[in-house]
């Protein structure tokens, strides 16, 4: 009996090695606790109707960032539309933007989005993040599992794109790029998982500390800020 | 057939570690990777070389200040594009006058890295073929035979496993492809797709 139990505390250690080894990425930086963080979107109307109904590209983003705020602790993201002030970096302002190069340089091979992130280096706090969607792409908006445009070529789920480059934005990184096998809206390459996992979820909460119920935006939907002049 | 009592011993344990490991099994996205022929097909230099130098510098770009990192390899096995004994790369990012600029996803490295570079030499913010997969470490065991992993350390069984699914959990290295091997394949892949 003594014997089975020993191989019953054998399993759970295992378990737990497993699990503790199967986990979220994080960068190593972060925002000031109890920063609002603000997302500059400017990305504007579609020319076409989106898949989802969404009538313009930013609330597509911001529903992004509304769902990261049910799970975030600590901190919580706002947005403030301006599509007419020009990005830039270092500027204060956290633009959501699309690009056909990333501030003078073309994107790298394969790039879809990036997110450039600015950080003090004695104490690894976030001051600016800039996302930028490469243009080059075909996007739209939809659930369920990639699609693929009537040319053939990959069409790509923004608000999916948006959620990954937004846990960057936190202090994420790919989990798959360490060598784990999760689930995760964070994995390296886009794909069929269109909403934030659990794997997810733990990542932020480790950064930031558990959502507060009071803390949420569920029930408020994307909060917009009247816009802050640059 | 009965359980021998020493087996049912383990009973306890085979059911959840059974049920963990068949859920780490689960595919974790799907996406198109960089395959090995692509990543032979749309290199302009191919080499294996040492990281001798990593230089963070700000540059002004139109309105924006924006720090790059250029990291000089010299070339100790110069494979395709290049006869030159150093190689230098720009990556956006980097770390100056106490700020830091990131990208997630860019590789970083250190002096001492060894590499196997897959690179283009048109300007981007990072030169590697695929962003990370066109970029593998090289490591000797302790036979003292030199092996190649993937830029983040997992063990490269063959080039057709470059940019494939990532079964996650990081193997032995002795698993890993021997680098003389690997260099053969690419020649292989060079004469295939007429570049040499």
């Amino acid at each position: 009996m003594r014997a089975r139990w020993v191989v019953v505390g054998i399993t759970c250690a295992l378990l737990f090695a497993v699990r503790s080894g199967s986990a979220y990425s994080p960068i190593g930086r972060q925002w000031t606790p109890g920063t609002g963080i603000v997302m500059q979107l400017q990305q504007g109307t579609p020319g076409a109707a989106l898949v989802d109904g969404s009538p313009d590209w930013d609330l597509v983003t911001a529903d992004a960032l509304t769902t990261w705020n049910t799970v975030l602790g600590g901190v919580s993201f706002a947005a403030t539309r301006d599509t007419a002030a020009p990005p830039a970096i270092p500027n204060d302002v956290n633009d959501v933007i699309w690009g056909d190069d990333v501030y003078g340089d073309p994107f790298g091979d394969g790039v879809v989005a990036i997110t450039v992130s600015l950080y003090r280096v004695d104490d690894n706090i976030t001051t600016e993040a800039d996302v930028i969607f490469n243009r080059k792409y075909r996007w739209d908006s939809y659930r369920g599992n990639m699609r693929r445009a009537s040319d053939g070529s990959a069409l790509v789920d923004l608000r999916r794109v948006a959620l990954h480059e937004f846990g960057h934005v936190l202090g994420l990184n790919h989990p798959d790029d360490s060598g784990q096998t999760v689930r995760a809206i964070m994995n390296s390459h886009t794909g069929d998982i269109d909403r934030l996992q659990q794997d997810d979820v733990d990542g932020v909460t480790s950064i930031y500390g558990p959502a507060k119920a009071a803390d949420t935006m569920q029930s408020r939907g994307p909060r917009f800020i009247p816009h802050r002049p640059l | 057939m009965p359980i021998p009592d020493k087996m049912r011993l383990f009973i306890p344990a085979i059911v959840p570690l059974g049920l963990v490991f068949s859920a780490a099994s689960v595919r974790a996205t799907t996406y198109a990777p960089v395959t090995f022929s692509e990543l032979v097909d749309r290199a302009e230099v191919i080499f294996v070389g040492d990281v001798v130098d990593v230089r963070p510098y700000t540059m002004r770009v139109r309105d924006n200040t924006i720090i790059k990192t250029r990291v000089t390899f010299s070339v100790s096995d110069p494979i395709f594009g290049t006869t030159s004994l150093v190689e230098v790369f720009d990556f956006l990012g980097g770390e100056t006058g106490g700020v830091g600029m990131a990208v997630a996803g860019m590789p970083t490295f250190a002096i001492g890295d060894r590499r196997v570079v897959f690179a283009r030499r048109d300007r981007s913010i990072n030169p590697i073929v695929g962003f990370t997969q066109g970029l593998l470490q090289v490591r000797r065991d302790d036979n003292g035979v030199d092996r190649v992993l993937t830029e983040k350390g997992a063990p490269l069984v063959g080039p057709e496993s470059i940019g494939a699914f990532r079964r996650g959990g990081y193997a032995a290295l002795s698993s890993s492809m021997r680098l003389a091997d690997f260099r053969g394949r690419v020649a292989q892949a060079l004469a295939e797709a007429h570049k040499k």
